[in-house]
């Protein structure tokens, strides 16, 4: 009790002292708004259209659209800037926006924790729609995604994301992830792609492996469009009527979904030597193991239609034109189609009902054991306490910690000398280090000149110098 | 303590039997039990204190990195993580190692350090028409594979090649450059300071002298530079062009940061990119301290920062026919950039660059020959 007492009075002190919001309307910069900003802050955006790409770096920031009377505030690239949103600071919350027309994403997270990116409209842009990358802690959901050349929502190298009741369609690929673990895909309706849903885990980058996949809920419907994607692009080879791939991933459960009229196949379970001109890359096992394929509604999938014919045709001579014929061409290139394909290699797979589905290149399958998974997670988000987010009260501590911090620490000389000499020179004087820090000068040889704060105001000011005087 | 000078500190090779008697009066010194005067006085006397190279003294005289890419920054700025490693050097070590990288006794004639293929003019990186460029040795310490094609994931094994490779040093082995090193009694002394030995060393072993040229390469860290203090807060770090440039750089528009990966502007992959000449997959190179580092490539194919922004921009590999064209990372492809965004690149490039930074280059080594630097 008492310590629920404490925890709301810090969450109500937090957003007094660090919750200001900043409206902008169009017309004004969304940017100017940003600078401004400290972490904490919202930004509010009224409806109507901006040209703007943005840039936020600073961490607990939440971007807020208003929609009135069915008028969303809309981020326009316009076809010439490149990325709508690009936000590097953790606990980035980014909601109500209508996104489109952007060269590269529409929105991308870069390394930050604890990110929602919610009930977006995302719309024609040259690579991702929504593209969390290298983060911890990631919620995608009730988002819009449509005209993506790449994948709707792009997984990138994260851990702990739930990706839930999202719609995606003409996309080349609807959700993808990559190279990431802990990741629930719930909830979605995904169709009208290339392909529906991706499970890759892609050679040459930094995280080797993908695992804990759970695709559970879906709707995959009719995934058979045309692939745009970008040459030399790997979703460029992605084959059109693909319901969902799994690709080299580990540990991948599907369970639950309804998954119909893709007109290649249902689910594929492929190794990397089945798609053309993959990587190799010695660190990376290539092979789809520990795939589960439990209860899932499968309904005509791997018959094609006339168009399907027109559009497959297409995508062979623009396979073959860009990268000739591929290994395993057997596997990829002639189409075999039916609920479930597999690609004869991997380990540990299984099917839950494989007696009523129409399967390809299955042997190598198991039939699974149980038709659901008997304890399943709610989702894969952990606390969020235990990753870094700002918990700290006291203005004071957070502007010292957030400002700084990075340059002066305690005991040694990081970039500026150490607190331990600012206290000695500025006993019993706070005021001395306002003066200081709001006009520096340069004091010390073989120091750099320390930059002026005075963009923090007076009571940040004040309240880091004494909470400075008595660090210990 | 500065009782008189040891003789060897006049020109070495012709001082040799001159050498050899203060050899043995270190030895008679040390069977009697008391510390020699040899030992105690030496002009080569090592730093206690870290070197300007990104490192700060801590509390236990041994010098860490300065890099503000911790927990606490990251709760409140947009900042890439850093794979925290616990680097602590002994400031005396780096300082040994320091004087056994410009000096030119390592090699087999005597004619190069390490110091002319690694240049600190060059941010430690240097320009070998026919061969490879020398990697640069900017945060070697965060490398988990050393040399272009990453063969080693060892610095001892790294610093054996070119010691031994007939186109650098040429020695036949390790063990005839630790000869040559044991052969110079301020080597031994220095050797028997750095473990805090009263007594000359009898004999300096391969590992340690590793372990000195080791310390001295890994020193060479920097997370210090306009770009670091932009993050951390100080708009006014950069300019309005690099931060432009900055923006362009982590776009997917580019994807320069997909590979390039802040805080240490790599991502230790061996791919393709297509650069000219390139046959095989090299190591994505830091680019911290870039805009020091030209001619630009593992073959130094391009002279300017701005002819590789070209070369990206183009599509790199993929514009271009043949083995590099098909194999090069699906990360890279025509970008479409327009002049003025190429400008900010470049400008944004040299952001990188921390104008600080130095090494101090000794101005004699032990071994009495001239040191060297560059080619």
């Amino acid at each position: 009790m008492l310590r629920s007492l404490i925890s709301i009075a810090l969450m109500l002190i937090t957003s007094l002292a660090f919750g200001a919001e900043h409206r902008v309307a169009p017309g004004e910069k969304i940017q100017d708004a940003i600078t401004k900003a400290s972490p904490g802050d919202t930004l509010i955006l009224l409806p109507g259209i901006y040209h703007e790409g943005i840039v936020i770096d600073k961490a607990n920031i939440t971007i807020r659209g208003i929609i009135e009377k069915g008028s969303w505030p809309i981020l326009d690239g316009q076809g010439k800037l490149n990325d709508g949103i690009i936000a590097s600071g953790s606990g980035f919350t980014v909601e109500s926006l209508h996104i489109k027309n952007y060269k590269a994403n529409g929105v991308t997270t870069q390394a930050a924790d604890n990110v929602t990116i919610r009930h977006l409209i995302v719309e024609n842009t040259g690579i991702y729609g929504i593209y969390p990358t290298l983060g911890r802690n990631v919620l995608v959901e009730d988002n819009v995604t449509f005209g993506i050349a790449d994948a709707g929502i792009y997984i990138g190298m994260c851990q702990h994301t739930d990706v839930r009741r999202n719609e995606l369609y003409d996309n080349v690929a609807g959700i993808e992830s990559e190279n990431s673990h802990d990741v629930l895909i719930e909830n979605n309706y995904v169709y009208r792609n290339t392909s529906g849903i991706l499970a890759f885990t892609l050679p040459e980058l930094p995280k080797k492996t993908s695992g804990n996949i759970i695709i559970r809920n879906n709707l995959i419907a009719d995934n058979n469009i045309m692939n745009f994607g970008a040459k030399g692009a790997i979703v460029a080879s992605v084959p059109p009527g693909s319901g969902a791939i799994v690709l080299a991933a580990d540990d991948v459960i599907f369970e639950n979904n309804i998954i119909r009229d893709n007109s290649l196949a249902g689910i594929i379970v492929a190794h990397h030597g089945a798609i053309p001109n993959m990587a190799k890359d010695p660190e990376v096992e290539p092979n789809p193991d520990r795939v589960k394929i439990l209860n899932n509604l499968f309904i005509n999938n791997g018959t094609k239609k006339l168009g399907d014919l027109v559009i497959w045709t297409r995508y062979l001579l623009k396979q073959i034109m860009s990268s000739g014929i591929p290994e395993g061409a057997d596997e990829s290139i002639i189409p075999r189609g039916g609920d479930i394909v597999g690609t004869k290699v991997g380990t540990n797979l299984c099917i839950y009902n494989p007696e009523n589905l129409k399967l390809r290149d299955t042997e190598h399958f198991s039939k699974c054991a149980e038709s659901f998974q008997a304890n399943p997670p709610v989702t894969m988000i952990v606390d969020r306490a235990k990753l870094p987010v700002s918990t700290l009260a006291n203005l004071g501590e957070q502007t010292y910690s957030a400002i700084c911090a990075g340059c002066h620490a305690v005991n040694y000389r990081l970039i500026g000398p150490p607190v331990k000499e600012i206290q000695e020179k500025y006993k019993g004087n706070p005021q001395g280090i306002v003066n200081f820090a709001k006009a520096p000068v340069k004091v010390r040889d073989g120091y750099p000149q320390m930059p002026p704060q005075a963009y923090l105001g007076d009571e940040k000011l004040r309240a880091a110098a004494e909470y400075m005087l008595q660090k210990k | 303590m500065a009782l008189f000078k040891p003789f060897d500190l006049v020109a070495g090779e012709l001082f040799r039997p001159m050498r050899t008697f203060s050899n043995i009066l270190v030895m008679i010194y040390a069977v009697a039990g008391i510390s020699s005067p040899l030992v105690a006085t030496n002009e080569f006397r090592l730093s206690n204190k870290c070197p300007n190279t990104g490192l700060y003294l801590d509390e236990q005289g041994l010098c860490r990195p300065i890099q503000p890419y911790s927990e606490t920054n990251y709760k409140f700025h947009g900042l890439w993580k850093l794979e925290q490693r616990d680097i602590k050097l002994d400031p005396r070590q780096i300082d040994l190692g320091r004087l056994l990288f410009f000096d030119p006794i390592l090699s087999k004639d005597q004619s190069m350090s390490c110091a002319t293929c690694h240049d600190p003019k060059k941010a430690f990186s240097g320009n070998r028409p026919g061969l490879r460029n020398s990697p640069g040795l900017i945060n070697l310490a965060y490398n988990p594979k050393f040399f272009w094609d990453g063969r080693t994931e060892s610095s001892a094994d790294q610093i054996k090649e070119p010691l031994t490779s007939p186109l650098e040093m040429a020695n036949e082995s390790v063990e005839s450059v630790t000869n040559r090193i044991n052969n110079i009694s301020i080597y031994r002394n220095l050797f028997a300071e750095v473990q805090q030995s009263k007594n000359q060393k009898s004999e300096i072993s391969w590992p340690e002298i590793v372990l000195a040229i080791d310390s001295f390469q890994k020193s060479l860290v920097t997370f210090t530079a306009p770009y670091d203090r932009y993050v951390l807060g100080d708009s006014a770090a950069m300019t309005e062009s690099q931060v432009r440039g900055l923006s362009l750089f982590r776009s997917f528009a580019t994807r320069c940061a997909e590979c390039h990966t802040p805080p240490l502007f790599t991502n230790h992959q061996i791919l393709t990119v297509g650069a000219p000449g390139e046959a095989r997959a090299f190591k994505v190179p830091t680019l911290r301290q870039i805009a020091k580092t030209a001619p630009y490539t593992h073959r130094g194919s391009f002279n300017s920062l701005s002819d590789v922004v070209k070369f990206y921009n183009e599509g790199g590999g993929r514009s271009r026919q043949g083995i590099s064209g098909r194999n090069t990372h699906w990360h890279v492809r025509p970008i479409g950039l327009s002049n003025s965004e190429e400008t900010d690149l470049v400008a944004f490039l040299n952001a990188l660059s921390d104008d600080s930074w130095r090494v101090e280059i000794p101005d004699k080594v032990p071994s009495g020959l001239l040191p060297r630097v560059g080619n």
